[in-house]
């Protein structure tokens, strides 16, 4: 081989590492912890699993606490740790579209939390919570919904945000 | 919810920019402190071998000088075209690579393996070696050696790392990556430590590998040019071990101990050289061709 080609292979080879390199990297985080900010959604070919659309979001402080739940006694109790689903994202106005691929035989309920001030806690002022909170099923900010009353079927779903 | 994170997790962090810029002035803080004080040791050194003389500490002092010379340089003028050229590629970013530990260690490994070209490049192409000649022009060899810059060494590797941008990685941890690849090898630039263990001499650039590279020994010429890792110039063919005693400096050797005199050296060699060449086309190509180029047509001594 001539000089020029080992030098062109050298390179081809670099360009390799350089490109797997940086797939590797993006891939560092993504799916390994929970609280990312999720960046896009990918629903073309994810038709029967959980997508939740918070809708009314008021401001952008903290992030929104969503979960789903398969369990009456964990929903009940807002365990996060017997979530079937659990996902952080920074709190945008507006709406935002939350994924959950891996849930795909629910029914669901799901309970969100606005966590302005990042206590992951929902702060109340006596018997006024004092930041968003919202539940699939519930029409008005006073609906306190039982398990079953709050089951959602995987696919598209619509939670709003209630403040007071 | 379960606020017990393992060390694992922590590699997977996002990280701010601040946060990644922080570390980068800790680090280089850390790592030229050492080094001032390694230096100290190697002077005491030469002393107990009753190697020092004027030329040397000389040497040493103007190395620092040509340091403050480049800051200002690259900072005040290059640093506008490095953030410029840095900030409109990252329109261009291919991947979505967050801050964390994983993505800047990756970063930090693919950014030496840009170096490692970088290096080749100017090693083997006049116009950047002119500057780089500078680094390799002192015939001696301790760590204030690491601090001798020449006038564009700051422009060079925003073509060779602007790659990384547009794959994705942050500009900020790409800083961050160049700075730890620059400042790892400051370690290196000394006689004082002899060769390490074999797994370390086999992966890592190690003092040893660096004399070789900075010699001007026939066989020692345009060897090892990794930064942290070794093992690009061992697959690339570019790799000699540390056998004969190291002859440090440029095949024409400079003696002078003036700032400014050192700084230039390698730009001034370079358009002496012009003079002897004969014909325009032969002196663009000199710009771009390796040292010791020159046209086969002109009856010049032998390189």
């Amino acid at each position: 081989m001539g000089k020029q080609t080992i030098i062109a292979v050298q390179l081809l080879i670099t360009a390799t590492i350089f490109i797997c390199g940086a797939w590797l990297a993006s891939q560092a985080g993504r799916y390994t912890f929970s609280a990312q900010q999720q960046t896009s959604v990918d629903s073309s070919n994810v038709t029967d699993s959980l997508r939740v659309t918070v809708k009314g979001i008021r401001n952008a402080n903290g992030k929104l606490l969503v979960l789903a739940f398969d369990d009456a006694d964990a929903y009940a109790t807002v365990d996060f740790e017997r979530a079937a689903g659990y996902q952080e994202v920074f709190a945008t106005p507006g709406s935002v579209e939350i994924l959950f691929p891996a849930l795909d035989d629910g029914p669901y309920a799901i309970s969100i939390l606005h966590d302005e001030d990042g206590d992951y806690d929902l702060r109340m002022e006596g018997d006024i919570p004092k930041e968003g909170y919202g539940t699939s099923n519930a029409k008005s900010k006073y609906d306190e919904l039982s398990f079953k009353e709050a089951l959602v079927s995987p696919g598209d779903v619509s939670v709003k945000l209630f403040y007071f | 919810m379960n606020n017990d994170f393992t060390v694992f997790d922590y590699w997977f962090f996002t990280m701010s920019l601040d946060e990644v810029y922080g570390w980068e002035s800790y680090i280089g803080d850390w790592f030229f402190t050492v080094s001032i004080a390694f230096l100290v040791f190697e002077l005491v050194r030469y002393g107990f071998k009753k190697q020092i003389s004027r030329a040397l500490v000389g040497d040493t002092v103007a190395n620092f000088v040509t340091l403050a010379m480049y800051i200002a340089f690259s900072y005040g003028l290059l640093g506008a075209f490095y953030l410029s050229a840095y900030a409109y590629f990252q329109e261009y970013a291919v991947l979505d690579i967050e801050i964390n530990w994983v993505s800047i260690s990756i970063c930090v490994l693919l950014a030496d393996l840009a170096y490692y070209w970088e290096h080749r490049f100017t090693h083997r192409v006049n116009v950047a070696w002119a500057t780089h000649a500078v680094h390799h022009s002192s015939p001696h060899f301790n760590i204030s050696v690491a601090y001798r810059f020449g006038p564009l060494d700051g422009l060079w590797p925003v073509f060779f790392h602007l790659p990384l941008v547009i794959l994705g990685f942050n500009p900020v941890v790409v800083f961050f990556a160049e700075m730890f690849v620059q400042l790892f090898q400051t370690m290196l630039h000394t006689e004082a430590i002899r060769k390490l263990p074999k797994p370390l001499e086999a992966i890592f650039n190690t003092p040893s590998h660096h004399r070789v590279h900075h010699g001007s020994n026939e066989k020692y010429l345009d060897t090892n040019y990794g930064g942290i890792f070794i093992i690009w110039d061992r697959w690339f063919g570019t790799f000699a071990n540390e056998e004969e005693r190291v002859v440090y400096g440029l095949t024409e050797p400079v003696t002078t101990i003036n700032p400014l005199k050192i700084w230039f050296c390698g730009f001034l060699q370079l358009v002496r050289d012009q003079k002897k060449i004969s014909g325009l086309k032969n002196k663009m190509l000199l710009w771009v061709s390796p040292p010791g180029w020159y046209p086969s047509e002109t009856s010049a001594q032998d390189g």
